[in-house]
Formats: structure tokens, sequence, C-alpha cells
């Protein structure tokens, strides 16, 4: 079962204010994007892509019960160099450990879930348009990051802004393969289009570990037309 | 040529190693609502019941060694794993897995030190109300303590989201209490006694 992620309508859609507030209001443009988690104990690896204007980014929040009773959810701890991992459970707070509800699952953080029946996820919030929230930035460490693109998008990840220059060792992107359920590799190189094998690609709602060898700051300056 | 060992070195040491083995120690119940680790029929501890979900005054460790199907002889404790189990502070007759967690235990991933890759695990549990014992010394001062059986488990680098729990290899319940002596340890100490008249008496 692969991993999809897609915005309400037409790719992503802007679903525009009433009448009557789109004079005083602005920013308004609500989004709706499903994901779809298999069952079968398969992992996808996903982000949140919009910003919830109305509670806060977190995954008791974004996710909570939604996720059934032994499902999980992996953060990665870049301190820890491991995974802060949110176990579903049918005690206490139905999470284990209990600070589970307030962790945050900001646009730019990828995570994995897993669980035990196939369900579907629905984030609801602005898009980061440039033009309201300002250029995006996402500060990358050297080492591993578990990331995701901060605006909705679909294209190439140089395209998007990602294009790490390190190349003796190689910056590696490392996008998961939802039906092998291993990681595919996406490594810099001096020749060809840059990238080998091949470009790596952003579908919305994708997170993806990037592993760097300097820090990068990926931008990202979309504004919904 | 210094300069150079000096960036690799560097370089190498800016990034985490993932060449170990990793297991998220943690345990919730296998899919069965009511499986958990109780106190067995020999308990040991006067404010304690048989029947009972321990809780936070038992410590819980995992004992392992590469390779699948390893003898038990072979396992050493991995000190990274030892936790307490879930719960109130106090094993008490009201806690349980649906209530409050009682008798499972989530430590999070840790790292084995041990290589990446399949290994033998077991899991021993003991009575350790002040949190500053290990198994060995519990059993020394007839504390309740008990363990699984051996199953096998496989070792991920840290990254690896298919980080195995005890629930991915269907782990079961086991008992924690002090063992009676068996019939045979009181017919060796009588026979140890009865030598030993024999042996004063010929003096």
């Amino acid at each position: 079962m692969r991993a999809t992620a897609l915005s309400c309508a037409a790719g992503l859609l802007a679903v525009c204010a009433p009448a009557s507030l789109a004079q005083t209001v602005y920013s308004v443009n609500t989004v709706g994007v499903v994901s779809v988690i298999p069952s079968n104990g398969n992992y996808v690896c996903i982000c949140n892509p919009v910003t919830n204007t109305s509670v806060a980014n977190t995954l008791g929040n974004l996710i909570g019960t939604n996720l059934p009773v032994g499902g999980k959810v992996l953060k990665w701890n870049y301190a820890a160099a491991h995974f802060d991992i949110y176990t579903r459970v049918v005690f206490g707070n139905g999470w284990s450990p209990t600070t589970a509800p307030a962790a945050t699952l900001n646009p730019g953080e990828g995570f994995f879930v897993q669980s035990p029946m196939q369900i579907t996820n629905t984030f609801v919030g602005d898009v980061l348009d440039a033009r309201y929230y300002g250029i995006q930035t996402n500060s990358l460490r050297s080492g591993f990051e578990l990331v995701g693109s901060k605006q909705p998008l679909t294209d190439s990840l140089p395209n998007l802004g990602l294009q790490p220059l390190h190349f003796t060792p190689p910056d590696t992107i490392l996008k998961w393969n939802v039906a092998s359920q291993h990681y595919d590799g996406y490594v810099r190189s001096t020749f060809g289009s840059g990238w080998s094998p091949t470009i790596p690609t952003n579908n919305v709602g994708d997170g993806f570990f990037t592993r760097l060898f300097a820090p990068y700051t990926w931008v990202e300056n979309f504004t919904v037309q | 040529m210094k300069k150079t060992i000096l960036a690799i070195g560097i370089t190498m040491a800016s990034f985490p190693t993932f060449a170990q083995g990793h297991i998220n120690f943690s345990w919730f119940g296998s899919g069965n609502a009511t499986a958990g680790v109780r106190i067995g029929s020999g308990n040991n501890v006067p404010s304690q019941l048989p029947g009972w979900y321990v809780s936070g005054d038992y410590s819980v460790e995992a004992y392992m060694a590469n390779g699948a199907g390893q003898a038990e002889s072979s396992l050493v404790p991995i000190a990274s794993t030892k936790t307490v189990f879930a719960g109130a502070a106090t094993t008490t007759a009201s806690g349980s897995p649906a209530s409050d967690g009682s008798g499972l235990w989530s430590a999070g991933p840790r790292d084995t030190g041990l290589a990446v890759g399949l290994a033998t695990i077991e899991v021993r549990a003991w009575y350790d109300p002040n949190h500053n014992l290990n198994y060995v010394q519990a059993q020394a001062l007839d504390y309740n303590w008990g363990k699984s059986t051996l199953y096998n488990i496989n070792l991920v680098t840290s990254n690896d989201p298919a980080i195995q729990s005890l629930d991915s290899i269907n782990f079961q319940p086991f008992t924690v209490e002090t063992p009676a002596p068996e019939p045979s340890t009181f017919a060796l100490a009588g026979l140890g006694a009865v030598a030993m008249l024999i042996f004063r008496r010929r003096k």
C-alpha cells in the first residue's frame, strides 16, 4: 500500500474565504491533506504540510485517537540519534509515553506512522504561503534529519529548493519506500543531473531523511496564485 | 598529513554511528488486553499478593546475545534496557494493563551494543523497591524474580523505523516470585548433613 497524500481537490486547492470575510481577513487558505496510512504493520513516512490555525500542530491534535491502539508515531530525535516512539495504548491518556500528545507535528517535520489497520488522517490548515507567512526556511543540520516540505508541493526536491552542496562524501536523501519497507537513497553526484540514481521528488505530505555533511538552509518561497 | 587525519576525525565524530543494533524495549501485551507480568504463587513480598500485575517497584531488563537461538547461559544483561514497570510507584491490587499499564513497560529505543542482525533475548524482572538492585542481588535477597522464555529479535540501525519491540515478536507474559526450594534441594541438604555427622563421629 503506497502512502498517498492528496490535497482536497486538484492536487492543491485553496478554499477561498467567504466574500464577506475576504476584504478583512487574509490567509484563510484552508487545505485538507489526506494521508492514507496502511495496515499490516507497514510504515509510512509523512509530514504535516499545512499549519493548523485553530489548534497547535501536535500529535494529540492532528492525529490523536484516530490512530488505533497499537499504532505508533516515530519522530527522529536528532540529539539522541534515534526515534522517539509514541505508541497508542489502552491505559492512561491513551499514549505511551504520556507526553506523546504534546509532540509537535509542525510543517517541515517528517515522521513515521504505523497502524494495525488502515486509516486516513486529514491535516487541515493554512498553506504557509510566502506572501502571508514569509519565505519558509528549514535549517537542516549535519547528520540525519527527518523532514518534509513546509509547503504542500509536488515537484523535484531541487525545484523546491533542496539542493545540498556536499559531494565528497555525498549528501544523501533517504525516501521511505512503502512497498519495500526500505529506504531509497538519492546521492549528490558531480555528474549528470547532480543526483544518483535519479533526482528525488516530493509529493504533498511526504517525509524523508536528509543526511548532510554540512548544514544547509532549505528555502521555500511558494505563493498561491 | 596531520591536518588530513584531524579533518577525517572531525568528520567522523560529527555523525552518529548506526552500526550497533537497536530494539524498542517496550511491551504492551502483544495485542492481549490482559497480558502482563504478574506475581506468582511463590510471592515473597508481604504487602503484595499473587495475581497482581507488577508496577514501578519492579525492575525489568533484557538479557541478550547476538545470533538466533543462543543458549541462556550465553546471554548478558543489556544495561541500557533496564527500566521499571509502568503503573503506580508500587504494586497494588488495582493496577492492571488496561487501567494504568501495570505489568507492561516502555523504555523506548535502546542501543544494545550488539551487532545489527538477529539476536536472542530473554527478559528478567525482579522486585526492586529502591531501584538499586540487579537481578542477582534480588535473588540473593529472596525477593520476587522471574524471567521470560527465550525469543529471537532483529536488531536494526537506529534510523530504521521497523525497529522491533517485544510486541513485534509476540512476547508472552511470565510471573515473578521466590520459587520454593525443590524437594531435590532438601534431599541434597539432608545428605550433606548426614555426611557431616558421619565425618564428625569418625573424628
